[in-house]
């Protein structure tokens, strides 16, 4: 059988048959400790391009973290954007607690502490994704009082982010990410969509979106 | 209602307090997802006797999928009618785009010696994690298991006793071997095994430092990209 096995990373950055140069070398780790590692789209959804958002979304699916995998869904919707109203949605949907805590502790409050000034509500709910990346893409949220779906499609070309630790945005953290932003999406709850529109925004030379799908994405500090 | 919204990455991005200047990586996407891999050899330095490279794609041009490249001497007595080397996929293209565009443009053994394409379903099919002692939240990862269906094969991998995970982000443009760009969630295991149709490989994964961070040869490899 064949042993010259083409593999990838494998052999040609792990690999012992290959020369010595084609190790990694230190420059090719990412100094610290890796937080998290996951999905993290997110949706702002609003009513002219420079509008505040009436509706804002942070989806994350974790793969990895001290605390273990699962979901959680930070969402803040005035969904008709007659402004406060009884409709209104303003909580954390998750399906982990723990992680919840973590990523508030640990990640999000170090840059933004509104998490802690203004805390969200957590809810227990079931997380469920489908669709595809080239045409639709699409998680539904289950919880007792309310279902939400979150839809991203009519995608922009993807691209890479990549921030190095200890800059002085996103408390210090390093995070590299694989952005896929989207024309349009919608945030529909109990089957009422919410108000509002993405808008086109740039980052550096790229196109991006008020709506992206983030996969891929490590945090390292 | 409170428009003080939090958001990651993406707000602090609309808002303009992350500065973007250098962190986009320039350069195309050609993969993102997942891409654990195990070597199993019968001693340290030794060629492997099983290889595997496991790919789960969330986004490609060609769309989302599995591949899985086997090739294994499952009873390591050289070669024998048990021995597989095949591409196991679930996406015929995806396979097809990898070689052409990614593995391919730096593997040339792709071409002279082809995998087999072989049509399969993929599963993960357990993933444990344990509490920490002394602690009520904290957990550890202690297995992961991708299960592999075909016509004629089941294929059980599984990696166990996690060393610390550590990010990879080599640059694009920083290595002549390696023509792209690749970040990477590396969680190296200790233990590994290639199950095929009920059958475990002979061999081990061998520890390899990597830099200053402890690896092995079988390792899950989370969040990766490749860019170019």
């Amino acid at each position: 059988m064949g042993y010259r096995i083409g593999l990838f990373l494998i052999s040609f950055v792990l690999g012992s048959y290959l020369p010595a140069q084609a190790q990694l070398k230190d420059s090719d780790i990412k100094k610290g400790k890796v937080y998290v590692s996951g999905e993290n789209p997110g949706i702002r959804l609003l009513s002219s391009q420079d509008g505040e958002a009436t509706t804002s979304v942070s989806f994350w699916r974790i793969i990895y973290s001290p605390v273990g995998i699962g979901h959680v869904l930070f969402i803040d919707s005035d969904i008709a954007g007659d402004g406060p109203s009884s409709d209104d949605v303003r909580a954390a949907y998750t399906d982990n607690d723990n992680l919840t805590d973590y990523l508030i502790r640990e990640i999000l409050n170090t840059f933004d502490e509104s998490y802690t000034d203004h805390p969200y509500e957590k809810r227990a709910a079931k997380f469920e994704s489908s669709g595809d990346t080239l045409t639709e893409w699409k998680e539904t949220i289950k919880a007792e009082e309310h279902t939400i779906e979150l839809l991203w499609r009519d995608f922009h070309p993807s691209f890479q982010l990549d921030t190095p630790v200890g800059g002085e945005a996103l408390g210090a953290f390093g995070v590299t990410s694989f952005f896929l932003p989207a024309k349009s999406a919608d945030v529909i709850i109990n089957g009422k969509k919410a108000v509002g529109s993405t808008f086109p925004r740039m980052l550096g030379s790229m196109q991006s979106s008020t709506a992206v799908l983030a996969f891929s994405e490590t945090w390292v500090k | 209602m409170h428009s003080r919204i939090i958001l990651l990455i993406v707000l602090l991005l609309f808002t303009g307090n992350l500065e973007v200047n250098g962190q986009v990586n320039e350069g195309k996407v050609y993969l993102s997802g997942e891409n654990p891999g195990i070597r199993l050899m019968s001693e340290e330095g030794a060629d492997p006797t099983t290889s595997v490279s496991f790919w789960r794609i969330l986004w490609s041009p060609v769309g989302m999928g599995h591949v899985l490249w086997i090739d294994s001497d499952i009873t390591g007595d050289g070669p024998s009618s048990d021995d597989v080397r095949a591409a196991f996929t679930d996406n015929w293209a995806l396979p097809d785009h990898m070689i052409r565009e990614v593995l391919g443009t730096f593997d040339k053994s792709y071409y002279d010696n082809p995998y087999e394409q072989r049509m399969a379903r993929f599963e993960q099919a357990a993933l444990t994690w344990m509490p920490v002692s002394g602690s009520d939240a904290q957990q550890t990862l202690t297995e992961w298991k991708e299960m592999v269906t075909s016509e004629d094969h089941t294929i059980e991998l599984v990696w166990k006793d996690f060393y610390p995970a550590f990010q990879l982000d080599i640059h694009n443009g920083s290595s002549e071997r390696l023509p792209f760009g690749i970040t990477s969630l590396f969680i190296p295991a200790r233990s590994a095994d290639v199950v095929v149709n009920g059958e475990t490989a002979v061999g081990q994964p061998y520890p390899q430092m990597q830099g200053t961070a402890e690896s092995s040869t079988a390792f899950l490899a989370f969040s990766e990209s490749w860019i170019k």
